[in-house]
């Protein structure tokens, strides 16, 4: 399965989600209207003496209040089914489950960020740290670079012992890690690679994003349970005195049955939760398993890490209370052995262990603390030689997919990043900086004027950190200005939002100051936007609109007129060339004469924006044939220069599909 | 007969019905307010994070500091002896600061003691002006210039950290999420303020 697949297969789960989603309403529908049948209808039809008593109340001149009261089990004999009741019911029951999963919805709008706070994750600074606490780091960063999303945020679950880790978000831009305190303490560096893998599978194949609504929506399921619990206690303490002429007592027992009634109900929800969860991610995790294994090429990383769980007392249990809420997001098993198979979020340890390691004999390793001698923080391994893609059609495979081969190189781009720019990377004022650097003009007139202007701008300490890093941002090769910049990232998030409403104008002046925008710097506007916007400001989830080319394709079309005036250099008729062999693979009917976009319309950049964030709305398959169409514009002439080919990643990644960086073999050391 | 009884059955059913939404609602409020209220106060916890990364450089750059300086300084044994003692004590304070850092006192210690670590740094970069032979050492002219670039990088870490502080602090203080701030003890956090005085002694003299 390609990228482009898995999407559509988590879209699919998503419906299946919907689905199983709307049967579990209606058990619960049809269990609290039996519930209500049982405390309400039941005692009109067993109660022996009810005439009598009906009799006895309405000659009774004093009955108005006991009539309010005593009214629900007044009437006999009413029938089991009450539409009216019924009605009621349903309208309860769906709003109650429909509030709970918004307000959970709502809470974790905020992304991945919010599940890790809920779930007792501290986030690491990305400077700080013991060496165990860096070298996780290092592997998620350079797991990052080698797939091209970026950087998640890292959170340590400090208070966990267990061996467990959890990806969240709603898409790559806002992902976070979350690993326990065990995770980092017991695996080597290799199955915490096997383990990182793992969850960037989720973060690739769209499971994060569904793992978010599973959350809202079993928790409004299991709102029902809550809500009979509450009620039990609200009847417990409700009078309940009974003696022959005074019936208020009734309401104190008629709200103990309907509260225990009501809870036992919510258990149904509980259990129809659970269901949804397993059936929807279990699969979900031998796939993600089987991808650690692609990805790393190392079968002994995540079969080593599944078989400490199996070998550590404490296992991947984990110890927070609201474990259960998002026990479908963790790397293993995080409640205790179900009792039954069918409930359990995760596959039984011994059979993901098998399917990667058959030689398996079910014994379990004794597990003992890893000590990280400094050497380990980074192997020095000699990078490989990455095919370049030839074709359009390799670019489009390789989106979203990782390679040992990638992950190396990754390591290697990082290494050769000079020491003093990787670590200004990590913190604020030098990400800031480094941005800065990236942008002015080589010129010296030009950059004098562009510091002139910054000076005004900043904060003292980015601008003396910028004049500082300058020298060493000039001097590193052009290639790896893109990945220094995917690095910085991680420093700008440190950024409070009213530094960061400082930097961004601060960077339209550096990227506008000479009246034009080269490639580079949109390449580079766009990935600061991409990935801090969502960090700073609520993000808005781009759901899928469109499946059809018709509504989009004057975006697509000027896109593809951009890429081609872009690759051409001014040559017009290089650049028509370029459009016409992109759009011959847009898969958009017959007619094959679209016109081409002028040059000046390709520079608007709102314009540009927009066609982007209509097109991020196609369905997978949509944006599978556009960017195979870009590809095809772009490497008309045969080779992709370095702009064109991050222009190519800017733009798939605007369109939330990752590409791993192009290799260049003179950039790393 | 039937009818009226099946009307105030249901009748009942309603104002129960209504009951339990108006619970789930002030729930549905509380829950919402208290998480909101978690969610500021780690981010302004993570913000800290980034002071004490450079506070802790500040700390490890004072004792390299001090011994180029001790070869020059025969007779100003006091003042280096002042710097080492407020450094010991800033360390102290910022490891329990970061540790938590919304604890009572625990940043208001730190803010204490970092100006008394910056008037000592202050007095000893005055004395330093009058060796130019220290003055004109390759060593300590790049130590000071590190120590006035990390004390402008803990200058704009506090003011991401006071940005998230006033943010939880407003937001636990407005009605009525102050009411759940108080039952469920979010106390103010405190700002990470460097008073006037202090921050005029601190070194930003620069010896290029």
């Amino acid at each position: 399965m390609d990228f482009f697949e898995h999407q559509e297969a988590a879209r699919r789960a998503t419906r299946k989600l919907v689905f199983l989603f709307a049967l579990a309403v209606v058990g619960v529908v049809l269990a609290v209207y039996a519930a209500f049948a049982i405390v309400l209808i039941a005692p009109t039809r067993y109660q022996g003496d009810g005439a009598t008593y009906a009799l006895e109340l309405m000659t009774n001149p004093d009955s108005e209040r006991q009539r309010a009261l005593g009214a629900v089990d007044f009437l006999f004999d009413r029938p089991w089914w009450d539409p009216s009741l019924f009605l009621s019911v349903a309208v309860g029951t769906a709003l109650v489950i429909g509030l709970g999963g918004a307000s959970k919805a709502a809470q974790i709008s905020s992304g991945g960020r919010a599940v890790a706070s809920l779930l007792g994750g501290r986030l690491l600074a990305p400077n700080s740290g013991g060496l165990e606490e860096r070298r996780l780091l290092n592997v998620v960063e350079e797991m990052a670079l080698a797939s091209g999303v970026p950087v998640p945020a890292v959170y340590l679950l400090a208070e966990e012992p267990g061996i467990n880790a959890f990806a969240a978000g709603f898409s790559p831009a806002d992902a976070v890690i979350g690993v326990t305190r065990g995770c980092v303490r017991f695996l080597s560096r290799d199955e915490l690679q096997g383990v990182v893998a793992h969850e960037f599978s989720h973060i690739l194949n769209g499971d994060m994003r569904l793992n978010m609504r599973l959350m809202a929506a079993v928790f409004g399921i299991t709102m029902i349970s809550s809500i009979g619990g509450a009620v039990l206690r609200l009847g417990f303490y409700a009078p309940r005195r009974r003696d022959s002429n005074n019936r208020e007592g009734g309401v104190g027992a008629a709200l103990l049955i309907l509260g225990a009634l009501l809870y036992i109900v919510g258990c149904i929800g509980v259990l129809f939760g659970s269901l949804i969860r397993a059936a929807i991610s279990r699969q979900r995790e031998f796939l993600a398993d089987a991808a650690s294994v692609q990805f790393t090429r190392n079968p002994g990383g995540i079969a080593g890490a599944l078989k400490k769980i199996g070998g550590l007392a404490q296992g991947s249990r984990l110890m927070a209370a609201r474990a259960a809420e998002a026990s479908h997001f963790y790397f293993g098993n995080g409640l205790r052995e179900s009792w039954f198979n069918a409930f359990a979020t995760h596959p039984p340890l011994g059979e993901r262990i098998l399917r990667i390691d058959p030689d398996f004999d079910g014994v379990f390793p004794e597990v003992t603390p890893e000590d990280v001698p400094e050497s380990r923080l980074a192997p020095a391994r000699t990078p490989p030689r990455l095919p370049t893609p030839l074709n359009a059609s390799d670019f489009v495979a390789g989106i979203g997919v990782l390679t040992n081969a990638q992950i190396y190189y990754a390591e290697a781009m990082r290494r050769s990043i000079p020491k003093p720019l990787l670590e200004a990377a990590h913190e604020p004022v030098g990400a800031c900086a480094l941005v800065f650097g990236l942008l002015l003009a080589e010129d010296g007139a030009a950059c004098a004027r562009q510091l002139q202007d910054l000076r005004a701008r900043v904060d003292v300490a980015q601008f003396a950190e910028t004049e500082r890093l300058l020298p060493d941002v000039r001097a590193i090769d052009v290639g790896l200005r893109l990945p220094l910049a995917d690095v910085a990232v991680q420093g700008l998030r440190q950024l409070s939002p009213d530094q960061f409403d400082v930097l961004m104008p601060a960077v339209d002046a550096l990227v506008w100051g000479d009246q034009r925008l080269d490639l580079f710097e949109f390449t580079l506007l766009r990935l600061l936007r991409r990935h801090l916007e969502p960090h700073f400001r609520p993000a808005e989830r781009p759901a899928v609109r469109y499946e059809t080319w018709e509504p989009v394709l004057p975006e697509a079309l000027l896109l593809l007129s951009a890429l081609a005036w872009a690759g051409a250099g001014g040559d017009s008729g290089r650049s028509t060339a370029a459009f016409r062999v992109g759009v011959s693979q847009l898969e958009a009917g017959e007619r094959r004469d679209w016109p081409m976009a002028a040059q000046e319309e390709c520079c608007d950049l709102a314009r540009i924006d927009a066609a982007l964030g209509r097109l991020c709305e196609g369905s997978p398959w949509l944006k599978k044939n556009f960017l195979l169409a870009a590809a095809t514009a772009v490497m008309e002439d045969r080779e992709m220069s370095l702009e064109e080919g991050e222009l190519l990643r800017a733009i798939a990644d605007s369109l939330g599909c990752p590409v791993p960086p192009f290799a260049r073999d003179e950039m790393v050391r | 007969m039937h009818y009226i009884s099946m009307a105030l059955g249901f009748s009942v059913l309603v104002v129960l019905g209504i009951i339990v939404l108006f619970l789930l609602g002030i729930a549905g409020w509380v829950v919402g307010t208290y998480n909101g209220l978690v969610t500021l106060r780690n981010r302004f916890k993570n913000a800290f994070s980034q002071i004490d990364v450079q506070l802790k450089r500040r700390y490890d750059l004072i004792p390299n500091l001090v011994e180029t300086a001790k070869g020059y300084l025969k007779h100003e044994r006091e003042t280096l002896e002042a710097v080492v003692k407020a450094r010991g004590e800033a360390l102290a304070a910022s490891q329990r600061a970061a540790s938590n850092p919304a604890a009572t006192g625990a940043v208001k210690d730190l803010v204490g003691a970092e100006a008394t670590l910056g008037g000592a740094l202050g007095r000893l970069l005055a004395v330093v002006e009058q060796y130019p032979d220290l003055k004109a050492n390759q060593n300590m002219m790049q130590l000071t210039e590190e120590l006035t670039s990390t004390e402008n990088k803990i200058a704009f870490a506090r003011q991401a950290y006071n940005d998230a502080v006033m943010l939880y602090n407003t937001d636990r203080e407005k009605f009525p999420a102050n009411i759940i701030a108080g039952m469920f003890g979010f106390t103010a956090a405190e700002l990470f303020e460097v008073s006037g005085e202090a921050e005029r002694q601190a070194p930003k003299v620069s010896f290029s």
